[in-house]
């Protein structure tokens, strides 16, 4: 039997439901979207995924070009480097260093960073304003500055470049919430809520971060964005994760010196760093954009 | 027999935002002393800054007073103890449109006060909240939507529904009519008034509007740069000769009335 809707159902649609609605809309931001979620699907799955182990070396296709050209060898999908190491499974595995590290310290700052703001964001006494103060100074450090300057008092290594990254992208969540949280508490709404006896967490989470949750999820692909070129360019300078581990910025930094023979080494790490920014910027411009057109509606 | 609502004494000063430490605080009110009792409506006015929004919130608990106390039934009022204000003290603010939250339902937002003020199980809760909203003229239903889903009318019926919820002694209500046009206010004031009658609550109304006043008001208060000119009965008020402040306060939409009346004569003489 067919199923057939008799009755008229009542649909209420929350805010934030119509914001995903408007997104929903746009080719491109939804492609873009498309492109991220596979690329974080990449990163979970990539040790499954690499046909070869990323320090394999083949003595017999050293600098074989992509399998779609004349030369290429379709066991070498992406042809190999200066080192006879198979492209495709160094990109594969390289995601987790340029993607996947990046969203984990995205995770963690944006944790500590939304905690102290929302803090700061409330309590308006002499002390918390000082720390606040102290907070903004430190955003007038370039976030990949200070990135440096930490991993020169540290060193380089993976978990030095890690948590340098993350310190410096602190400030900005920080400053972000900060400025969120205290507009809206004292707007009438929140005002309301205190009077009817809410306790602060519940103001916090229940009244407040709904309302500012597009603000957050906006900063969060920013600092994304700005956490995988930071990480990439620390690589490329040599000061981030050291070169057998195949970072996409380090492995940019290896082809610089066969850019000529094997231009495929430096453009494939290139593009694909290029995509993986791309899609996260226009995804946090289309929601941007989704939420100044449900306002404006 | 103590009054309902006591105030003793209240005042607030303020430093602005920019001044010195040392340099003198500037005196929004200065202190006053009033009295309402039980199902009294007292109307609040006055010019814009003379301080009738700040006594409001004041009272209401918003903001603490720099001195003076408010007793309510002969018990101390203390500041931000939210949880003994709101069972006998709520607030009704000025712009229905800002002061609910935009993404909950309605149902949770009156939910709220009877999570954090009563020990209700969810079912009782729910068939609070559902008596406050037919109460207030709307459906149950309307307890699944969002506030952009409603007019500014229904808005202010969710707020005045809101205020209600905890059976309060007194509902302040800051500049609560002025955004509605003339047929909902009228509606929103019927309502008040027939809330009064079920509940017995006192109404503290500011207002710009003599009309309201002169409808509803039992008592008149008058502020004047933060000092109390007046304060007594609303026809002691309406038939005491005036100063010239409180003339033009009650009475200049009369004048208004009648120079408009005069300049429409004056036009079709033209």
């Amino acid at each position: 039997m067919p199923h057939i809707n008799l009755y008229y159902k009542d649909e209420n649609p929350s805010p934030l439901t119509l914001v995903w609605r408007r997104f929903k809309e746009r080719l491109l931001s939804m492609t873009a979207l498309y492109i991220l979620l596979a690329m974080i699907l990449v990163v979970i799955f990539s040790p499954i995924l690499a046909p070869y182990s990323t320090s394999m070396q083949f003595a017999d296709a050293v600098s074989l070009p992509p399998s779609w050209t004349e030369q290429g060898n379709i066991q070498f999908l992406m042809g190999t480097d200066d080192l006879g190491r198979d492209m495709l499974s160094r990109l594969l595995i390289g995601s987790i260093y340029s993607l996947g590290l990046p969203i984990l310290m995205v995770a963690v700052s944006s944790i500590i960073g939304m905690v102290i703001g929302a803090v700061l964001g409330i309590d308006r006494t002499i002390k918390y304003q000082t720390f606040s103060r102290v907070f903004d100074t430190l955003l007038s450090i370039p976030s990949f500055l200070m990135a440096l300057i930490i991993i020169a008092i540290l060193g380089t290594g993976l978990f030095n470049v890690a948590l340098a990254i993350t310190l410096s992208l602190i400030p900005q969540f920080i400053f972000v919430t900060r400025n969120a949280v205290h507009q809206e508490w004292h707007k009438d709404y929140v005002t309301a809520s205190r009077l009817n006896g809410c306790s602060k967490p519940y103001l916090l989470y229940r009244v407040i971060l709904p309302n500012i949750t597009p603000i957050l999820v906006m900063q969060l692909t920013v600092s994304l964005s700005v956490a995988i070129m930071d990480i990439a360019a620390l690589s490329f300078l040599g000061l981030g994760i050291q070169s057998p581990t195949p970072e996409w910025g380090s492995m940019l930094a290896r082809s610089l010196d066969e850019v000529y023979l094997s231009p495929w080494s430096m453009v494939l790490p290139g593009v694909t760093l290029f995509v993986t920014i791309m899609s996260i910027n226009i995804v946090g411009d289309s929601l941007r954009r989704a939420l100044s057109e449900r306002v404006n509606s | 027999m103590s009054h309902l609502l006591e105030v003793k004494n209240l005042g607030k000063t303020y430093r602005p935002r920019k001044a010195w430490p040392w340099s003198q605080k500037s005196v929004a009110i200065e202190p006053i002393s009033f009295h309402i009792d039980a199902g009294e409506t007292l109307a609040v006015m006055g010019e814009t800054g003379s301080g009738k929004s700040t006594l409001a919130k004041i009272i209401a608990g918003v903001d603490n007073p720099s001195s003076g106390e408010l007793w309510l039934n002969g018990q101390k009022l203390h500041n931000q103890h939210y949880q003994q204000r709101c069972h006998n003290i709520r607030m009704i603010f000025q712009d229905s449109e800002n002061s609910l939250n935009t993404h909950l339902t309605l149902r949770k937002q009156l939910e709220e006060p009877l999570k954090f003020n009563t020990n209700l199980t969810a079912q009782e809760r729910n068939e609070k909240i559902d008596i406050a909203l037919r109460r207030v003229g709307m459906l149950t239903e309307h307890g699944e939507f969002y506030p952009h889903m409603l007019s500014s009318g229904q808005k202010q019926r969710v707020c005045i529904a809101r205020a209600i919820i905890l059976e309060p002694q007194i509902v302040v209500a800051d500049e609560a009519l002025v955004g509605l046009d003339p047929s909902v206010r009228a509606q929103i004031i019927n309502l008040m008034l027939d809330l009064q009658q079920d509940m017995g609550i006192s109404y503290i109304l500011v207002t710009h509007s003599p009309q309201i006043v002169k409808h509803i008001a039992d008592k008149i208060l008058i502020l004047y740069r933060g000092k109390m000119i007046v304060f007594d009965k609303t026809d002691i008020v309406l038939g005491d000769d005036q100063q010239p402040y409180v003339h033009q306060l009650l009475h200049d939409h009369l004048n208004k009335q009648i120079k408009f009346k005069s300049d429409k004569a004056k036009k079709i003489a033209d």
